[in-house]
């Protein structure tokens, strides 16, 4: 296994913000910090692959937390993403209904990290629908959308990726798609109205 | 539903696309319109939505990656303790063996053991030139014991030489308090007339008497001694190994 440099949380912060070396900021994230939430998980009832969902979900939480400048670094990230770790598992024995006393007594030890974290998660299940909705628009709508809205390409990025006749085309076939999407959302007000405070962590 | 115009200018606003006169112009329009509030609000949904996604799936090929790299971390860490604790097993099961042979041989050890294992009879050296063997030496030197006890029994006045020649002849004879009565008459008459005959070979075969005759802590004193003394003629006779076992007989 290689070697994985150490990055103070500051630059993991702004490299999160940035994009720049972002895959090597997150296997730095995965490195130090999987194995306690892994550990904490599995003594609570739960399997090696329950952790590894966690910690997905741990990490995808935290990076939009970044993002939104929710996250105000008043502990240390690795503090931050256990107790994300512990309240979303803890949010899913709820959901399996096993961890009644397990609960009471992580409700008596919690800490302001745990309340600050505690805020921020969302049902799991309705992050789950908004994926599904995604993957109802295709393969094509997908491509274009994630390179224009994710990865932040230019429209002649864009054509040079796809191979389209040219800018205009990919320009209407954007517009197509999250036309579609928004029409997706329209036909479905209750997660509609959710969808917000869900993706916003309000 | 807005028209496709208008979906068109939402999405530019939203992209920040819009030059500074018409996004005025459409703001004041979506301020006065809810049927534009809300399209805007999904198309701004339908933005943070792929964000979303775009997020999850490029974390969750790291995820993939990582994944397997921590659990390839873990399987190649593991051949190392299981090398490891495999050494150990080996090594423990070695101690233990070598506890069992320890404890087998400490309840199968006895004097009479030890000295078979370890006694050769004392061999008189043939010398260079002409030299005159008594009746008894010459008896002895022909590994007849028995006769040598005899003869030794007919002398009248027995030289140092001759009861070293007896007592040995009563080790070989398994008369063990004989050889060792007759190691100390020897002791005796050569401090008495303060000759050094044989003194070295009557020390060795003294201690011998004492193993034969199961009394493992005289012989160990002696057996000390001998080794103690790098200019004993038997100093490399004794090992350490059967100088631990004659202490362990005597701790017995």
């Amino acid at each position: 296994m290689e070697i994985e440099k150490d990055y103070p949380d500051i630059v993991v912060i702004e490299t999160l913000r940035s994009q720049s070396n972002f895959n090597g900021v997150v296997r730095y994230l995965y490195k130090k910090n999987y194995k306690p939430v892994q550990v904490y998980i599995i003594q609570n009832s739960g399997s090696a692959e329950d952790a590894e969902d966690v910690f997905q979900e741990v990490i995808v939480t935290f990076i939009e937390l970044v993002k939104l400048g929710k996250f105000r670094g008043e502990s240390s990230i690795s503090t931050f993403l256990f107790a994300i770790g512990r309240n979303v598992w803890l949010n899913e024995l709820k959901k399996r209904g096993r961890s009644q006393l397990r609960n009471e007594k992580f409700e008596k030890s919690r800490g302001f990290v745990d309340e600050d974290v505690s805020k921020y998660l969302v049902n799991r299940e309705m992050r789950a629908q908004v994926i599904e909705l995604l993957d109802k628009i295709g393969e094509t709508c997908k491509k274009i959308l994630l390179a224009y809205y994710y990865d932040n390409l230019s429209m002649k990025d864009i054509l040079q990726q796809l191979d389209y006749e040219n800018e205009q085309v990919v320009r209407n076939k954007k517009y197509k798609c999250l036309k579609q999407l928004e029409q997706i959302f329209h036909s479905r007000p209750a997660l509609a109205n959710n969808l917000k405070s869900i993706l916003a962590y309000e | 539903m807005n028209d496709d115009i208008d979906t068109s200018l939402l999405i530019q606003y939203l992209d920040g696309e819009l030059p500074g006169d018409l996004m005025l112009e459409l703001r004041n329009r979506i301020s006065d319109n809810p049927a534009l509030q809300q399209e805007l609000e999904r198309l701004q949904n339908a933005q943070m939505a792929i964000k979303s996604y775009g997020l999850r799936k490029k974390v969750g090929d790291i995820h993939v990656q990582m994944m397997d790299e921590l659990k390839d971390h873990v399987a190649t860490k593991t051949p190392v303790r299981s090398m490891l604790s495999k050494a150990l097993r080996v090594a423990a099961s070695i101690i233990v063996l070598v506890g069992l042979i320890t404890l087998y041989q400490y309840y199968n050890l006895s004097s009479n053991n030890l000295f078979e294992a370890n006694y050769k009879p004392y061999e008189m050296h043939e010398s260079r030139g002409e030299k005159s063997f008594s009746s008894l030496e010459e008896t002895f030197k022909r590994h007849l014991p028995q006769e040598v006890i005899q003869k030794f029994g007919e002398l009248q006045q027995p030289s140092v030489q001759d009861y070293f020649f007896v007592g040995n002849a009563y080790l070989q004879a398994h008369k063990s308090s004989e050889a060792v009565q007759s190691f100390l008459a020897m002791q005796r008459k050569n401090n008495e007339n303060k000759f050094h005959v044989l003194e070295d070979d009557s020390d060795y075969y003294l201690a011998m008497g004492y193993l034969q005759n199961n009394e493992p802590c005289n012989a160990f004193t002696l057996f000390t001694k001998i080794k103690g003394d790098k200019q004993h003629l038997y100093h490399d006779k004794i090992g350490w190994l059967f100088l631990y076992k004659v202490k362990l007989l005597c701790k017995k």
